[in-house]
Parts: C-alpha cells; structure tokens; sequence
C-alpha cells in the first residue's frame, strides 16, 4: 500500500491564508484592528511558506 | 488510505441514456435555450419564456441563467456544447477570465445598479463556481476509462487518473517522480518508475476554484441579504480563508497550484484595503451633498470610490454639537463652507488645505457659537480636503497641486 503525501506548497499556502483570513474576518467585524504594519510581514510570510513548500517538495524529489 | 484501482475490477454497467438537454434548432427565438428546456420537459416553448422573461425583468436572473445556458447546453445534434467544444484546458480559462470578469463587474457595483438579486455579484459567483465544478465532473465522468475508480473518490480521483489520454497538465506535471501519488489511479510496482501522469491537475484546481466561488457567493449573498452582516471587507476575508480551505483540501488530491499565487494575490490586495479601512460598501460615483439646514444632515455620508463633495456654505447649524461622518474608500472628500466658518480643519495648517495618502483621518469642525459641526472625514486611499470657500462663483474655485506641504503624496491647496 502506498502512502500519498499532501502537496506541501498547496497545503502550507493553504493554512497561512486561513490563518490571514481568519486575522482579516476579525478585523472587518471589528474585533481586531489589523493595520498596514501587521499585513506586510504577514503576506511576506504567506511568500515565504508557498517557497518553502516548494522548495521542500523539489529537494524530496 | 490510498484508493487504488486495478484492472482486474469488472467494468461497471453503462447507465441507461439519459434525456439530454440540448439547445432547440426549429425553435429558437435567440439560442434555442428555452424551446429546448421545453421540448426536454415537454411544455409549451412559450411558457418557459414568459418564466424566463419574467426572470429578466424581476431581478434580471433569467439573464445569467440564459447566457448559461447557452454556453453549457449542447445545440441540437452537436456532440458538445459552446463551453466543451474547445480543448478543456482552454475552455477553463476563458471561462475563468469570463467569471472573473463578471465578478469584478459585480464588485464594482453594476450589477447591483442593474437590480440583480443580492446585488448580483453573489448570484453570479455561484453560478460560475457551480458551472466550473459541475463542467469538470460532466468531463471526467464522460472521459473515465473502462476501469473506473471508486466511486467514493469522486472526481479527484477520476481528474487524477488521467482523463484526456496522455495530457499532462503544466501544473505540477513536473513533480511526476517520488512518492507523491495521484490520487486514485492504480499505483503500480513500487519499484517501477512512475509514469508521467496528471497531478495538482488542471481539474483539482478548477474544482477547488469552483468551490471557492459557490462558498464566497453564497456568504455574499447572505451578507446581502442581511443574514449575517459582514459587508464588503468581512465577504473578501471569507474569500481567502476559502481559497486557503481549498488549498489545504486540494493539497491531499495533488495540489492546486494555480490557486497559490491567486490567493497571495488576493490576501495582498484585501490586506492591503483592510489596512487602509477601505470597505467599497458605498458605490462609485460623484456624490454632492448641499445642506441648509442642520437639521438636514444625516449622521454618516458614504462613498466607495469617487468624489464626495460636502457643501455646507450658508448652512443653518442646529444648536449644539451635531457629529457627521463622511467615508469614502478612494477618491476625494471635499468639506467646503463660508469664510472662516472653519473652527478646526483637523491639519495644522488651515488655509484649504487638503491632505492625502492612505487611511486619511480628520476631524473637521464648522460652526459658529454654540453651534458646532463636527465632520469626521476617513479616505481610505485618497485625499481630504477643506476650503473656506471664497466665492460662490464656481469658476473661481480650482484644484491646484502647485504647493506641496509634504503630508502625503497627494498633498496640495485648495484655492
């Protein structure tokens, strides 16, 4: 039997923009005030996970 | 638990015909989409168009539903309809850039100015997210192989196993070695080198983005109709923890990889209004306010993107503190009042000034005695600008950028 294993970039850039959503949906209801200094880091880590995944995905095969 | 399937399991029993919907020739007003529905249900051509007709009229549904119609139901004897009669891959991404294109049109508020239902957007959302899921399904199930996969797998399974022969999509093709399988299709010696197949393909992507719209539509629509009261920002941030929830899915049936960079962009652009507080819930246009009285004023003037002019010259102010706000997303907001009426333009300089950038906050007062105004102007990108009006000659009255003060790049005088 095999075992698949989840595609990394999709699955990694998957739970960043839930978690970025998430601080986003927050921030429309008011329950956070997300500013401009929280979005730039944020979206460069969502980036940075797609890399990441990528780059873990490249270097297995 | 890895579904896996062989060729030694019996070829499943071919359903029975169905009755195909198709697009009528002989009776045909436009595309033949109603006399087909009615010769399918086998009711009198003219009453499905007086139903779609009236659908055109009250809410404009019937619209979106025709043009549908006309792209996914085969004409009479053809094979495939308008929207599969291209090779698949092409045929999603004209229809991706037509769903795109009219949810962009639906954000910019001219399907709601068109009275669609929801504001129209939201309908035109599920509509192209259920056509993509349902097109990809209705292709995959026409091109499963004898050997089918199991059923539970669905579509995935079947997207995976290759349909369309030896296609390989450019999508995560490249990732054919290793041990990441496609999903459902029959694994073979581990020992043998994989065979180039489709995975992260085509269909897995255009599954998820189908759900994506189904999901931000539907929300979009409850937001419309007051179930839940979201507005515009809240909609947009339901969008991306969707795409991520796609994402994430999509990840355990090879990937979705163009959804990656769509969702990064979609999370810088929504963070990035999010930041400067821009909701686009007040429509686009030119918005120009004249009051006399104060006890005219509304509490809250808004605008999504334009011009917002609030003209307060000869106002009679009501006694006391009367509080205004006035919120534009993008654009301009103009407070204009008599000759040093001006208590406070909330900048330090007071001459008109206007002040710009993102997320412009200024509180600006207007009165005289005990009677006050206070205006609290926001511009999510844009500029705010005051001027004591010198005259009530328009002609007189100029937008200049020749002096730039330095708060912000949109900084000038107003003269």
């Amino acid at each position: 039997m095999s075992r698949r294993e989840p595609h990394l970039s999709s699955l990694l850039t998957g739970a960043g923009l839930i978690v970025f959503g998430v601080a986003l949906l927050l921030d429309a209801v008011d329950a956070v005030d997300v500013s401009a200094g929280a979005i730039v880091p944020a979206v460069l880590a969502l980036i940075g996970l797609a890399l990441l995944g990528s780059g873990l995905r490249d270097r297995r095969r | 638990m890895t579904t896996e399937t062989t060729d030694s399991q019996p070829q499943r029993e071919p359903a029975p015909p169905r009755r195909r919907l198709e697009r009528s020739r002989d009776e045909r007003v436009l595309a033949g989409v109603c006399g087909g529905i009615a010769r399918h249900l086998g009711v009198d051509p003219v009453l499905v168009r007086i139903v779609v007709l009236a659908t055109v009229v009250f809410g404009g549904f019937g619209v979106v539903a025709y043009a549908a119609a006309w792209l996914m139901v085969p004409e009479e004897g053809a094979e495939k309809p308008l929207l599969g009669g291209a090779r698949p891959r092409q045929t999603a991404q004209v229809a991706i850039v037509l769903g795109i294109s009219l949810a962009a049109v639906g954000l910019l508020g001219i399907w709601a100015d068109a009275g669609f239902l929801f504001g129209g957007w939201p309908l035109v959302l599920v509509l192209f997210g259920a056509a993509v899921v349902w097109f990809v399904m209705e292709r995959d199930r026409s091109q499963e192989p004898g050997t089918s996969g199991t059923p539970g797998a669905g579509s995935y399974a079947a997207a995976s196993a290759a349909p369309g022969g030896g296609e390989t999509v450019a999508g995560d093709a490249a990732a054919g070695g290793g041990g990441d399988d496609g999903e459902g299709t029959s694994l073979g010696d581990p020992g043998e080198p994989a065979p180039e197949r489709r995975r992260g393909s085509f269909a897995v992507t255009a599954i998820a983005a189908g759900a994506v719209c189904v999901v931000v539509g539907v929300v979009g629509a409850l937001d419309a109709a007051d179930v839940v009261d979201l507005g515009w920002g809240g909609v947009a941030a339901v969008a991306v923890i969707a795409t991520g929830a796609a994402l994430v899915a999509s990840s355990f049936f090879g990937g979705a990889r163009a959804l990656i960079p769509l969702g990064i962009v979609l999370a810088l652009l929504l963070g990035g209004t999010a930041a400067a507080g821009v909701s686009f819930n007040g429509g686009i246009g030119e918005r120009n306010v004249r009051v006399l009285d104060g006890d005219d004023l509304r509490g809250r003037y808004e605008l999504g993107i334009g011009h917002m002019e609030l003209d307060l010259r000869d106002i009679e102010l009501a006694e006391g503190t009367t509080r205004v706000e006035a919120d534009l997303d993008l654009g301009m907001i103009e407070v204009i009042a008599d000759d040093g009426r001006f208590l406070d333009t909330g900048e330090p300089r007071d001459d008109g000034q206007a002040s710009g950038g993102v997320d412009v906050k200024r509180t600006i007062v207007v009165g005289d005695g005990d009677r006050r105004l206070e205006i609290d102007a926001h511009v999510g990108v844009g500029v705010v600008a005051v001027s004591d009006h010198p005259s009530r000659n328009d002609d007189e009255w100029e937008w200049s950028s020749r002096r730039m003060p330095g708060n912000g790049p949109f900084a000038g005088v107003l003269r």
